[in-house]
């Protein structure tokens, strides 16, 4: 679903190609310095050819290279009938445009008549008032779409477009003067069936099918009006208007499409003609603002030079299609997921083609590789150079050697000052005798024996200190003082190294 | 170039895909050729640098053993012939004493042993003098800055007078080593 505008396609020459009324119809438009040309037309019953037949009609030689082999340069874009199409109006918050197709998507997948993923929607945002932006959201069967995309696509059309967006563009751009009709809507009597658009701003916004046509309401040619099914006719507009959510129909004004009617008319031409013109006059007298808009005096001033006018009628559905491809017009892009044309597929940057990401991804990589390899190699020279730089042998003994050193270099200091705080009250140490691999003997005094005791605890409380052993204490008989030896290994240093 | 043009226009999509994979097919081959070659340079250059990592990992220690490493052995020189070795110990030895104030008797040397170290024999330096216990506590401070050092093997502190309880002053014995080469 989308409501933006897709590539605008600005031919000088447009083929527009429709099935409407059981009839394939198609026109070739063309524009030069502002004047618009109608160049040919052609048309098939349905039950005589089919959609690839009828193309195959229209372009002998279609398809690809061949199309423009055959000199057709112009766009092809091809009506989809809106029969099945469900369109919803809706007022909301004007919000960013990401925001847009959220809010929609909620409003509308409540009403939908099918499961979402079964239904493609598209949308069209109209300008903002009062903070409210008006939106028209189209919704149909998804499959209708795929299967009418497989029977055109060959073609290689470069829109499908609505056929009723093409009614309304024909009307606007014959019949309308382009300003003063904000609202209005559109009548389309075909032979089985009429068509009722409702236009704003000169834009599609809602549109719907009745299953009565010019041969509907009357018996046979030649006999008078069918009054009940004109009721029932002017039933179905009412029940329309009350679709498109009109409780006054007078308010809004009605443009009824007639058929051009010139001296060489055939009696069945002139009698469409009288029915469309009395269905304008019943819509008239039930009180509708109804205008009939003749094809032999359009009131617009767009420039359409035609040696037939007449034939503008028949093929108004295919003409409103053309201008809107002529005149980029936004559409309601409801293919635009479904179908991407080949013209589009070109339009795609080149970066984005899997033969250049390929390219890309295996120059990066033989880039990286090169890049490794120069690092590896410039890393490798680096160390090289400190190896002669540091005389790497000498260091590496160098540390061995200190390794070793440190290994066994007893920490004098760590012993004495261990020594100095173990010292209990009363001890004064007088001798430090200390030898590697040897137990080491220390002398001094103890004022009493339970210091000397408490001495010799501190020490084997500290696991630096193991076999901590007293010798020989003696008492000085002056002093009254013990004098001690005590030895004890320290660390491994008492051990012997050999 | 016009020529060329025309040659190529003649031919259909298949011979145009044909030289393409030909095409493909010649660069794979010379990217191969040149590639498997580069490739195997390239390893070596990654096994070189690989080993010389490792040789420079032998000796390049974590932060903490380092550090654990140079306050044991905050300097270190490597050793030298004898000759040079007790030149080059006693000389700094003797400045730290001075540098210290520990009053000494003439350094003496003593035999050299055999020393766990393949290549270098242990040499002795005897010393023996006195000093406050503060100025003996520097010397040991100081001692481990000496570059020649590797332990202090021995030492006597013994206090000089006994019966003082406050006095601070000993006499110092103390036997240090030193490598030198065999």
């Amino acid at each position: 679903m989308s409501g933006k505008k897709t590539d605008v396609i600005k031919g000088h020459s447009v083929i527009a190609i429709t099935q409407e009324d059981g009839v394939f119809k198609a026109v070739s438009l063309s524009k030069e310095s502002g004047s618009l040309n109608l160049v040919w037309t052609k048309s098939c019953a349905v039950d005589r050819m089919d959609w690839p037949a009828f193309i195959a009609e229209c372009l002998p030689e279609s398809g690809g290279e061949d199309r423009k082999a055959a000199g057709l340069h112009g766009t092809i874009v091809v009506g989809f009938n809106s029969i099945g199409v469900v369109f919803y109006r809706l007022e909301i918050p004007a919000v960013r445009e990401d925001e847009i197709e959220r809010i929609i998507r909620l409003q509308t997948e409540s009403k939908l008549p099918l499961p979402a993923e079964q239904i493609e929607m598209a949308y069209r945002t109209a300008a903002v008032r009062n903070g409210q932006a008006k939106v028209t959201v189209a919704a149909v069967k998804k499959e209708n779409l795929q299967r009418f995309v497989e029977e055109v696509k060959f073609v290689e059309p470069e829109k499908i477009l609505l056929d009723s967006e093409g009614l309304v563009k024909t009307w606007w751009s014959l019949f309308s003067d382009g300003k003063s009709t904000e609202l209005a809507v559109v009548v389309s009597i075909a032979r089985r069936s009429a068509r009722i658009c409702l236009v704003e701003g000169g834009r599609l916004s809602n549109a719907a099918i009745i299953d009565m046509g010019t041969e509907d309401l009357t018996e046979q040619i030649g006999s008078p009006m069918d009054s009940s099914a004109v009721d029932r006719f002017m039933q179905d507009i009412r029940s329309v208007f009350e679709l498109f959510g009109f409780a006054d129909e007078r308010k809004v004004p009605v443009y009824v499409f007639v058929k051009s009617v010139s001296d060489k008319a055939d009696k069945k031409g002139v009698r469409e003609f009288e029915i469309i013109r009395n269905i304008a006059s019943a819509l008239a007298s039930a009180g509708f603002n109804a205008t009939l808009c003749d094809f032999r005096f359009p009131v617009s001033n767009y420039l359409l030079s035609t040696d037939d006018n007449e034939c503008l009628y028949e093929y108004r559905v295919p003409i409103g299609l053309g201008l809107m491809s002529l005149d980029s017009d936004e559409e309601l892009a409801l293919f635009e997921s479904l179908y991407r044309p080949a013209s589009a597929e070109k339009k795609k940057h080149w970066l984005y083609s899997l033969k250049a990401a390929c390219s890309v991804t295996i120059m990066m990589l033989i880039l990286s590789f090169i890049v490794f390899y120069l690092f590896d190699t410039a890393q490798l020279a680096h160390l090289n150079e400190l190896k002669t730089r540091v005389d790497y042998g000498s260091l590496k003994a160098k540390h061995n050697l200190m390794e070793i050193v440190a290994a066994q270099r007893p920490d004098v200091l760590e012993l004495l000052s261990k020594l100095s705080s173990v010292e209990a009250n009363g001890i004064m140490l007088s001798n430090i005798d200390f030898k590697t691999g040897q137990a080491v003997k220390i002398k001094g005094t103890a004022g009493n024996a339970e210091q000397l005791y408490k001495f010799q605890e501190n020490l084997l409380a500290d696991e630096d200190f193991k076999d901590v052993k007293i010798q020989s204490p003696q008492q000085d008989e002056k002093s009254k003082k013990l004098n001690f030896t005590m030895i004890f290994n320290y660390k491994n240093y008492s051990q012997r190294r050999d | 170039m016009h020529g060329r043009n025309t040659m190529l226009d003649k031919l259909n999509q298949r011979d145009k895909r044909a030289i393409k994979l030909g095409l493909l097919g010649v660069a794979v081959v010379v990217a191969l050729i040149f590639g498997l070659d580069w490739l195997e340079r390239w390893a070596q250059v990654r096994k070189s640098i690989a080993r010389s990592r490792s040789q420079f990992m032998a000796i390049s220690l974590p932060a903490e053993q380092r550090e654990k490493l140079l306050s044991a052995v905050p300097a270190f020189e490597m050793p030298k012939t004898a000759e040079k070795q007790k030149f080059l110990f006693r000389a700094e030895l003797n400045k730290q004493l001075k540098e210290t104030g520990i009053k000494t008797k003439p350094l003496k040397f003593l035999p050299a042993t055999k020393s766990t170290v393949p290549g270098y024999k242990l040499l002795y330096i005897q010393c023996s003098g006195q000093g406050e216990l503060d100025k003996i506590l520097d010397l040991f401070v100081n001692l481990k800055k000496n570059p020649y050092l590797v332990a202090v093997e021995e030492f006597v502190m013994k206090k000089t007078d006994t019966k003082d309880e406050k006095s601070r002053k000993f006499e110092l014995d103390l036997r240090v080593s030193t490598f030198v080469k065999e």
